[in-house]
């Protein structure tokens, strides 16, 4: 926890002296995805593949982008407004298909998405196909706007972190594990998975608002089954079972598609390639690799009892 | 009434598609218990084929119908090959793996569309259709093309549900898709079946895609449309149900014909998403499926 | 020894499936601070009973009681929440989790609002009782089968259940390991007073540790009584030949 609190510090005072620019753009989408990608992992401790993130990031960015340009609301109201809209729709959606699984839910998190995209590009007052335009944040803070991204994500981060560690956490991974055990000790499932969904909903949309400031612009095309893709990418590469992995796949697709896609190779090629190779070659994606290094060299100087076969 | 048989005949013609997609994709999971959401790439690489490979035969100095024929053999056979290499190098290896197996095929997704999009480029392609002209069934029309589609797809439903009730092989698959150890534990290569079962999939999806290519606009993005009411339907009716895939995809079918009728394409769309959702709300497993 | 009111009882319970008849009119009653056998044969609808009483199957007729509370058709959870927690026979525990942590979660089913401090406590207590002490801090997949099971155990008795419900405890263990675990069971029964329901196969083990045994034969009670009557019931010896003797 020290680690991932300490990193994140040193990430945002860092980004403070980078300086405007192409550089300074990056990191402000690294906080953007790995806080997406974060929000995505979180569901999967409660072992659900959640292909709405796309959606709540999408109403984040929307109810920032109403409460900026139709209300006038302060920067903190509506950043905060996008994460605690997309956490009440979430509990509605969450409570009424949480009681599917596996690819069922995948594909009615992946149908709300579509939904709501459609819900978009229809509604005249939140600008049709077009979109909305002119959210931007405070002047006071915009030219520091990478670092605030990265701070709130890293907040954010930290904040599920915490509950990942906490007796709530336990009982998310334990449903995931043997979700009837679980029942049988007279939790109730359903609240625990609807909680875990809310919460990370809440982060999705925080990561939406976020978008919505850094981009200015919003349209419906933005927010589709490609972003929760996406989300899956930096997942998948970074490693799926450590805090850290979104962290490190937001990073290194973020930076590494930023020169790829600069060098003229597709957004789609790059990312399905990326995914596809992180699935056959590094299922752990890139924290697991680490750690498997790890583990290589601290065997040899100690002699480590073997880990008797599951 | 005559509108009433309007929209069930588009309904049919559209449903069509989606059965001979829905095939496919339900065949895969019921063998391998594998979700694969790359499914539509056979179909668009077969669709891009043949709009590729037509008007080259054509210039060759084919006739009309042979040039098409040979387009369609081309688009198959290329989608075959893209089909084999996935599967050795991807699929076997998530095997009743249904999260990690999805992974890897939307990843596939991106990737083959993005090659797509860089060989055939973005541009809309167009292929004559081979029969021309409309029929008219009892008063309500239909494009020639549309009927021959149809009858392909009744014609390749009734095939597997001979060969998976009548031969060996299909009972095999059956065996596998039921209780793959027992399968095995009985002497059935499961392995070879299991990549049979991928290949038929992926004819039925190729087949699908060389048949719309003449009434549809050809694009490297073409399957995703399908592919998305493809699924639907296979959810709807229940993963690794043949019945309930065929089921699914005549739903779906129905709605957006009635749909793009009464209201338009959009609002018939956003109508499938929710009646899925709902679907799925009241039966988790599909309305014919064992989950 | 004196038993108590009656804790948990069943009426006229019948549960059919399709044209099968698993469980047929059976009345069955356990009371507080005993231990209270299932046996029967192969199929006499133990398993069947079992889920009925938990509430994991509805009955097709016939009623449930808990502390004099109709609970016919409720869920499961809420039935645990009243204080009636069961094991499974197969996977009755989180694999991947550590000892400590599948008994928090236990722990957690009892201790509802309650802080932090109070669980570990509980834990802690649960897993000295059972002998888990020295592996709290393993991945409870990793451990022998035996110590696996009184994991289990330990998870439903960590939220200290006033009726627990073992679904085939003692399957795959070792002379000592029974005999370790039957200890719990008393200390259960004795310094917590919490009622235990059993289904075992193993007779050995139910003789010695059952205040009473009820015997299903087809569905139906065939005997009921002190574990040196049923021992000697011709009735039940002779349902059990066709699989094995009652020793």
């Amino acid at each position: 926890m020290t680690g991932l609190v300490a990193g994140f510090a040193a990430f945002a005072i860092g980004s403070a002296f980078v300086g405007g620019g192409y550089a300074s753009n990056l990191i402000l989408w690294i906080a953007v995805a790995m806080l997406s990608a974060s929000s995505m992992r979180f569901v999967l401790l409660i072992g659900e593949l959640n292909f709405a993130t796309a959606a709540f990031y999408g109403l984040g960015a929307y109810s920032a982008g109403v409460a900026t340009t139709n209300f006038d609301a302060p920067f903190v109201v509506a950043l905060l407004g996008g994460g605690v809209v997309a956490a009440a729709i979430s509990a509605l959606f969450g409570f009424v298909t949480l009681k599917t699984k596996g690819p069922y839910f995948l594909l009615i998190g992946f149908a709300f998405t579509e939904v709501m995209r459609l819900v978009y590009s229809r509604s005249n007052a939140l600008g049709g196909n077009s979109g909305m335009v002119g959210i931007f944040p405070p002047s006071a803070i915009a030219s520091w706007f990478p670092t605030v991204a990265v701070t709130i994500a890293g907040v954010v981060i930290v904040a599920l972190y915490a509950i990942e560690r906490s007796s709530l956490g336990k009982l998310f991974v334990a449903i995931r594990d043997n979700d009837q055990v679980v029942q049988s000790v007279g939790i109730s499932v359903h609240g625990i998975k609807v909680t875990c969904f809310v919460i990370a909903s809440f982060a999705a949309g925080i990561a939406g608002s976020l978008h919505a400031f850094a981009n200015n612009v919003i349209s419906p095309a933005d927010f589709g089954f490609l972003l929760s893709t996406f989300a899956l990418a930096y997942l998948k590469v970074g490693g799926e079972d450590s805090v850290f992995g979104p962290i490190a796949g937001a990073v290194l697709l973020v930076l590494l598609g930023s020169v790829a896609m600069g060098m003229g190779a597709g957004e789609h090629i790059f990312y399905g390639a990326a995914i596809v190779l992180a699935v056959l070659a590094m299922p752990k994606g890139i924290v697991g690799l680490v750690a498997a290094l790890g583990r290589q060299v601290v065997r040899r100087p100690r002699a480590v009892a073997a880990r008797p076969a599951r | 009434m005559q509108t009433v048989f309007q929209i069930l005949l588009t309904a049919l013609q559209i449903g069509a598609i989606y059965v001979l997609f829905s095939l496919g994709l339900t065949l895969i999971f019921g063998v391998m218990r594998v979700v694969n959401f790359a499914h539509g790439q056979f179909f668009t690489l077969a669709a891009l084929l043949v709009a590729v490979v037509d008007p080259w035969l054509a210039a060759q100095g084919w006739s009309g119908p042979f040039a098409y024929f040979g387009a369609v053999v081309a688009g198959i056979a290329a989608a075959l090959a893209l089909g084999a290499i996935v599967y050795r190098f991807g699929f076997r290896y998530f095997q009743r793996d249904l999260t990690g197996s999805f992974i890897l095929s939307v990843g596939l997704v991106l990737l083959c569309e993005g090659v797509f999009l860089d060989v055939f480029g973005g541009s809309v392609r167009v292929v004559p259709p081979v029969v021309r002209g409309d029929v008219a069934i009892l008063g309500a029309n239909i494009a020639a093309q549309r009927l021959v589609l149809g009858g392909v797809a009744v014609a390749s439903t009734v095939l597997l549900y001979w060969v998976l009730a009548a031969t060996r092989f299909g009972k095999a698959m059956r065996a596998v898709s039921i209780d793959h150890e027992a399968a095995m534990l009985q002497g059935i290569p499961c392995e070879r079946i299991a990549f049979q079962g991928f290949l038929i999939a992926t004819t039925l999806g190729a087949v699908a895609g060389a048949l719309i290519a003449p009434i549809s606009a050809v694009t490297p993005v073409l399957g995703a449309d399908y592919l998305v009411k493809g699924f639907i339907a296979v959810i709807i009716g229940g993963l690794g149900s043949v019945p309930g895939a065929i089921v699914g995809s005549l739903f779906i079918a129905l709605i957006e014909s009635v749909g793009g009728f009464v209201f338009d394409p959009s609002i018939a769309n956003m109508a499938i998403f929710v009646l899925v959702m709902i679907v799925l709300m009241v039966k988790p497993n599909g309305l014919l499926g064992r989950g | 020894m004196t038993a108590g009111r009656v804790l948990a009882s069943a009426t006229g319970l019948t549960r059919r499936f399709g044209g099968l008849v698993a469980v047929s009119s059976l009345d069955i009653e356990i009371r507080e601070d005993e231990i209270l056998g299932l046996i029967g044969p192969n199929g006499a609808g133990k398993s069947t009973t079992f889920n009925l009483l938990s509430g994991f199957y509805k009955p097709s007729a016939g009623r449930l009681f808990f502390d004099g509370i109709d609970i016919t058709g409720r869920k499961p959870d809420v039935i645990s929440r009243m204080g009636l927690v069961r094991t499974f026979q197969h996977g009755s525990l989180m694999r991947s989790m550590t000892v400590r942590d599948n008994l928090l979660v236990g722990a957690l089913g009892g201790l509802r609002g309650q802080g932090r401090k109070a669980c570990e406590r509980r834990v802690d207590e649960t897993a000295a009782l059972l002998g888990l002490g020295h592996v709290l801090d393993e991945v409870a997949g990793t451990l022998p089968h035996g110590q696996q099971r009184l994991v289990s155990i330990g998870i439903a008795f960590a939220p200290r259940p006033r009726l627990l419900c073992l679904d085939e405890p003692l399957t795959g263990l070792n002379q000592t390991e029974v005999h370790a675990t039957l200890a719990a069971f008393r200390e259960i029964r004795t310094q917590f007073k919490s009622s235990i329901l059993l289904v075992e196969h193993n007779m050995k083990a139910v003789m010695q540790i059952c205040d009473r045994i009820v015997v299903l034969h087809h569905g139906q009670l065939l005997a009921s009584g002190l574990p040196h009557e049923i021992r000697r019931d011709e009735r039940v010896i002779a349902a059990y030949l066709g699989t094995r003797r009652a020793e």
